[in-house]
């Protein structure tokens, strides 16, 4: 009997959490979910009410895009501008209606022609994952342009190396072959398959339940702040792939797991975006992140590379930094690490400039 | 799931929580797995050997931190025992004095090396480069501040002054060790009296319901207003006051009371959260807050606020520097020294320093005004009357709260500069009206109003109303019955309000103010 009160009371004390957080828009920032292809996905027609940096209030829509809705039929007037990047792209630091997307289709539509941009921007997502999301989501709209964002720290996203490939985020990742070729390695996603498969229900739990987007946050936030916590998962999961032989790794991986060169490998992707877009009758513009304060070396190395590939290529290099430099208050740019709404009024400036070009 | 790989905000956490062990400290989730295992091992045990446990649990909890300043705690216990047994034994006056006097080098030399070297030694340099008689830049030395030494020194001190006054020290050094590391107030207090302590390890209680249902009480309590007020309140006064220059002066009072109120939940929810600790332990530690932001004058104010440094700075500075027994020039002269050391004890810097003597500043106008008060009321009974109206008392407390958001401001800024600024930035009365206006654009405002603050401030505020206001407390009698009554309801209650300090949580891990003093 006493059990039974406990659930009683523990069932109301959940309903009315679960009405006091909806009331507040609290547990709302869940707004992804496991996939065994791209490693992870937008949930579709969630609202997610962003409050970790910055603060936006939205709808992603319902093919799980940060955007409004867009049909996939074009209309022979239009011309249609894809834009690819990660969680810089995707923006959910402000707005939707103040995004980079969002304002570049209010400058590119100046009376001559209809501009539809598509923002197809995902938290996380390397320069490969990019490349998919391309071809599988971007190419059904028949882009006029496809505009990437290449951030910081994307190389490094690109592909595994052997040492950390057991600790790895489970994505698709890429390699070299031995002919130089461009390889794709979904070894990671099929050691973690199973954890990939998300049950229905919790898709369900992801859409519709604040208490579970509470639980996730919480998770999230532990994860990042907490040593103990993170040593914990870590020995469980351990524990449970000791069980598991299905997850063994070095039996899924491919023969190729040489250390790889990050940035070859960012650079051949970049080649076959190019590819793609010139398949597709499609330009192709590579915008770089503006690293105003010359903080990583090694970002500071690629830029000058890209421009060289984009040269020698045959497509289009936007290096941000300068029109950011350029501005009164650069830090008021960017809210810590990503674009405040002023900064994506930059990007959208430099971009339509960019793009009537041509 | 939010955000399963995302490099940037990996890059901010590695900068946010450095390289080395990992501290239990109460808002972490280390604490959440530590006290429920010393909980359940203290009960468990024999009485015999729980004080040696908690000790050894304190030491854990303590050297999570940085394991060599175990060290610290150890000599320092060892040499406070040492020095109360040679006080206490000692039978001339004067033997006695040397052992205190050598007691208090030692515990202030301590302090002085840790937490004021580089103090002394950059003032000193500011002032030989102000006259031009050195050309140097600032030396500064590496030396760490070890966690909670104000504290704890100043339990020491309290400890063998005591003795030396009359009372009888601690004869078991593990009671002596216990007194001196236990975990629920060894960083941030409140500073514990021994004779008290003394008494409960002496006569350690036996298991009582009461202890889980109080304390479990107050570490929620305590948990909700560190977590869900305190660290939300801290994120827009550090906003506000980074941006200062730039602040509208409505930016500017929201970013000052958002620091009166975040420094208010910071620490007296730690004391909550410590003093749940001790109760479910058995232990009892003291309060340290009263409403003060009820206070209806700054005498009132130190009254509630911090009352265990109050008390301590009353009976080991104050009364012993004379008191008020010297007539009112020697009050006066006691109370700015006392206040000024106050802000020094705070902070090793200039503008703590300042802080505490604005703060003498206003105990003295407050005890003349009071003063003139009396001597008009005993003439006119209409002032009198005036005084005991609601409408005094609620101006007295108004009053009472604008001057401590102003010395908080002091305690907050940086330096002098950004106080002045501030200050000025306050005043502005045709831009405040400005600001008013253009409020929904102002990014400060829109964060306090997006926040979980605007329900969880008025929450507690209504949960405090209902706490002590008279006319609840029928109610609250009837609830209460059936609130002990209903294990499953209590229960529910627990993870109810636990999933809400987790959910109005910021992202940011923030460690409490009063770590740093």
């Amino acid at each position: 009997m006493k059990y039974l009160s406990t659930m009683v009371w523990l069932v109301i004390a959940a309903v009315l959490l679960e009405g006091l957080f909806a009331w507040l828009a609290i547990g709302e920032q869940e707004f992804l979910r496991p996939d065994t292809r791209m490693g992870t996905v937008h949930l579709r027609d969630k609202l997610v009410t962003w409050r970790l940096e910055g603060y936006s209030r939205d709808r992603l829509n319902k093919r799980g895009e940060r955007d409004i809705e867009h049909a996939i039929d074009k209309s022979p007037e239009t011309r249609r501008v894809i834009l690819l990047g990660d969680s810089v792209c995707e923006a959910l630091q402000v707005p939707m209606a103040a995004t980079y997307a969002r304002r570049l289709q209010g400058l590119l539509n100046d009376g001559s022609q209809k501009w539809e941009t598509i923002n197809l921007g995902c938290s996380g997502y390397s320069t490969g994952q990019e490349l998919l999301a391309l071809r599988d989501q971007g190419l059904q709209y028949k882009p006029d342009i496809v505009a990437l964002l290449y951030s910081r720290g994307d190389s490094l996203e690109n592909c595994v190396q052997p040492q950390t490939r057991a600790t790895s985020e489970p994505r698709p990742y890429f390699y070299l072959g031995n002919d130089g070729s461009l390889q794709q390695d979904d070894s990671v996603l099929q050691a973690n398959r199973r954890n990939l498969q998300s049950p229905a229900f919790l898709d369900y739990l992801r859409t519709n339940s604040h208490l579970y987007g509470v639980w996730s946050q919480v998770n999230f936030n532990l994860t990042l702040t907490d040593k103990i916590y993170n040593r914990l998962i870590k020995n469980y999961k351990q524990l449970i792939a000791r069980f598991d032989q299905s997850q063994s790794m070095t039996q899924i991986a491919p023969a190729a797991l040489q250390p790889q060169d990050n940035f070859a490998v960012t650079q051949k992707l970049i080649s076959r975006f190019n590819e793609v877009c010139k398949q597709n009758n499609a330009r192709f513009i590579l915008m770089t992140f503006p690293d105003v304060s010359n903080l990583d070396p090694e970002f500071a190395r690629q830029v000058p590379l890209l421009k060289q590939q984009a040269a020698a290529q045959g497509f289009e290099i936007l290096d941000l930094s300068p029109a950011f430099r350029a501005q009164k208050h650069v830090s008021k740019m960017f809210l810590q690490v990503h674009f405040s709404e002023a900064g994506h009024a930059v990007v959208a400036q430099s971009l339509a400039e960019q793009i009537k070009k041509k | 799931m939010i955000l399963q790989k995302c490099p940037r905000y990996d890059s901010l956490d590695r900068s946010r929580t450095g390289k080395g062990a990992p501290s239990v400290l109460f808002n972490s989730f280390s604490y959440l797995l530590f006290l429920p295992i010393v909980f359940g091992i203290y009960w468990a045990i024999p009485r015999r050997f729980r004080v040696v446990f908690l000790v050894i649990a304190s030491y854990f909890f303590y050297m999570s931190w940085r394991p060599i300043y175990g060290l610290l705690i150890v000599a320092l216990t060892a040499i406070n025992f040492g020095f109360g047994h040679m006080i206490a034994t000692a039978n001339a006056r004067t033997t006695k004095k040397t052992w205190l006097i050598t007691g208090l080098i030692a515990n202030l030399a301590c302090l002085a090396y840790f937490k004021y070297t580089n103090f002394m030694v950059e003032s000193y340099y500011s002032v030989r480069t102000a006259l031009g008689t050195i050309d140097l830049t600032k030396q500064h030395f590496d030396i760490l501040l070890p966690l909670g030494i104000s504290f704890f020194t100043f339990e020491f001190i309290h400890y063998i002054v005591d003795i030396y006054r009359g009372q009888k020290p601690i004869t078991r050094p593990l009671d002596f060790a216990l007194f001196a590391s236990f975990f629920p107030s060894q960083i941030a207090g409140p500073i514990k009296r021994y004779e008290d302590f003394r008494l409960q390890t002496e006569n350690l209680p036996s298991y009582n319901a009461d202890y889980i249902n109080a304390g479990t009480q107050l570490l929620l309590q305590g948990f909700f207003k560190k977590v869900a007020l305190g660290d939300n309140l801290g994120l827009i006064a550090s906003h506000g006051f980074t941006a200062y220059a730039t602040n509208t002066p409505a930016e500017t009072w929201l970013a000052t009371l958002a620091f009166t109120f975040q420094i208010f939940f910071d620490f007296s929810g730690y004391t909550d959260i410590g003093r749940g600790s001790a109760l479910l332990l058995g232990f009892k530690v003291p309060e340290n807050f009263d409403i003060p932001y009820l206070a209806t004058s700054p005498t009132d104010f130190w009254n509630r606020w911090h009352k265990s440094l109050s008390t301590w700075l009353r009976d080991y500075l104050f009364i012993p520097l004379g008191g008020s027994r010297h007539g009112k020039a020697t009050t006066y002269r006691n109370l700015i020294i006392t206040m000024g050391l106050s802000g020094l004890w705070h902070g090793a810097a200039w503008h703590f320093v300042i802080w505490g003597l604005v703060h003498a500043a206003l105990l003295i106008i407050s005890k003349e005004w009071q003063s003139a008060l009396d001597r008009m009321q005993s003439t006119n009974h209409a002032i009198a009357a005036l005084r005991r109206s609601s409408a005094w008392n609620a101006a007295a407390i108004s009053i009472t709260f604008v001057l401590m958001v102003f010395t908080w401001l002091l305690f907050r800024a940086d330096d002098m500069h950004q106080a002045s600024r501030m200050c000025a930035s306050m005043f502005d009365l045709a831009g405040l009206a400005q600001g008013m206006q253009r409020a929904s654009s102002s990014e400060l405002i829109l964060e306090f109003v997006r926040s979980s603050l605007v329900f969880s401030l008025p929450a507690y505020g209504a949960y405090c109303w209902v706490k002590n206001h008279a006319d609840t407390q029928a109610i609250l009698g009837a609830f209460k019955r059936f609130w002990l009554a209903n294990l499953g309801l209590r229960i529910a209650f627990c993870v109810a309000i636990s999933i809400m300090v987790l959910a109005f949580a910021p992202g940011q891990l923030t460690p409490f103010i009063y770590f740093q003093f």
